[in-house]
């Protein structure tokens, strides 16, 4: 009877139960990139497939020519823009707000110009994804690096409306940490693809 | 090993490390060739699972040690009666339960 009241005087749902020193909602970014990693490695594995064979020796196949340097400039602009991102956190770890605002401002427009310059990659390229393996696999990858730049641009554009608003300070900036690690990871996977796709 | 994500700044690190060993086997694929790029990667891979390796054992290093004691343990002799069996009568070895066991 006594504990059918104790039940009842609980005016709120049990705290949750935390099994994990990492915060939930980090840990939730995690999980999500190591299911990421996953869905990269099985684009990777038909690309690399694809490419032992058609046979080592000319890659990419003959009458096909990938647009090198202008990929290397994108790669030096999402480069930067990890910079960019990284340097936003420090400030307002630092409680520069002006720092942080201008840090996420920036990396957005970078992370524009990339997926602006990947589209005019695509639209001046020379082939399309139906014209064999190479180019299916090709389009696969960087299209797929493509989506995941876009869905890191939403979380960006999140934090820097937030910033801009006046949120976020040196003890609270989960908003700023989580979109970062996230463009990291998208960092990270077009230096594999540019490494492995355009240059070896 | 410990998670490479688990922060900004380890993620950040996690990208500078990937740039330097992406960087060195297309340097070394561009300037040399293919079988040398290959053995830039294998020793680059077993260089940081040995840097990981050795991170996560100087932190466990560091950690106080945790002292399981069972009840198997030999026990320190006691004064006066550090015989075997002086302290059990049924003159069984030190650290040796003298519980006797039933049968199945």
């Amino acid at each position: 009877m006594s504990s059918t009241h104790a039940a009842g005087a609980q005016l709120h749902p049990p705290v949750a139960n935390q099994s994990s020193r990492v915060d939930s909602r980090v840990l939730g970014m995690l999980l999500f990139i190591a299911s990421e990693v996953m869905l990269f490695g099985s684009f990777f594995t038909a690309f690399f497939f694809v490419r032992v064979v058609n046979g080592p020796k000319v890659w990419p196949p003959q009458g096909f020519e990938l647009p090198v340097y202008v990929a290397g400039i994108n790669t030096i602009v999402l480069v930067s823009s990890s910079f960019t991102v990284h340097w936003a956190l420090q400030s307002i770890k630092r409680g520069n707000r002006a720092g942080m605002q201008a840090g996420l401002v920036l990396t957005f427009l970078l992370g524009l110009t990339f997926l602006f310059t990947q589209i005019l990659e695509y639209a001046r390229i020379g082939f399309a994804p139906h014209d064999n393996a190479f180019t299916t696999t090709f389009f696969c990858l960087t299209g797929l690096h493509g989506a995941h730049v876009f869905v890191g641009l939403c979380l960006l554009a999140m934090a820097t409306t937030r910033a801009l608003r006046g949120h976020f300070s040196p003890e609270h900036h989960q908003g700023v940490e989580v979109p970062s690690i996230y463009w990291h990871f998208v960092d990270v996977m077009w230096i594999v693809v540019y490494a492995t796709v355009y240059v070896l | 090993m410990r998670n490479p994500l688990r922060s900004e700044a380890e993620a950040f690190r996690f990208l500078l490390i990937t740039i330097a060993f992406f960087g060195a086997i297309v340097a070394a694929r561009l300037l040399v060739g293919t079988l040398v790029a290959l053995l830039v990667a294998i020793g680059g891979i077993a260089a940081i699972g040995w840097l990981l390796q050795g991170k996560s054992k100087s932190r466990s290093r560091g950690r106080p040690a945790i002292r399981v004691v069972s009840d198997d343990q030999p026990r320190e002799p006691r004064e006066g009666g550090d015989k075997p069996g002086a302290e059990d009568p049924s003159g069984a070895p030190h650290g040796r339960s003298s519980r006797r066991r039933s049968g199945p």
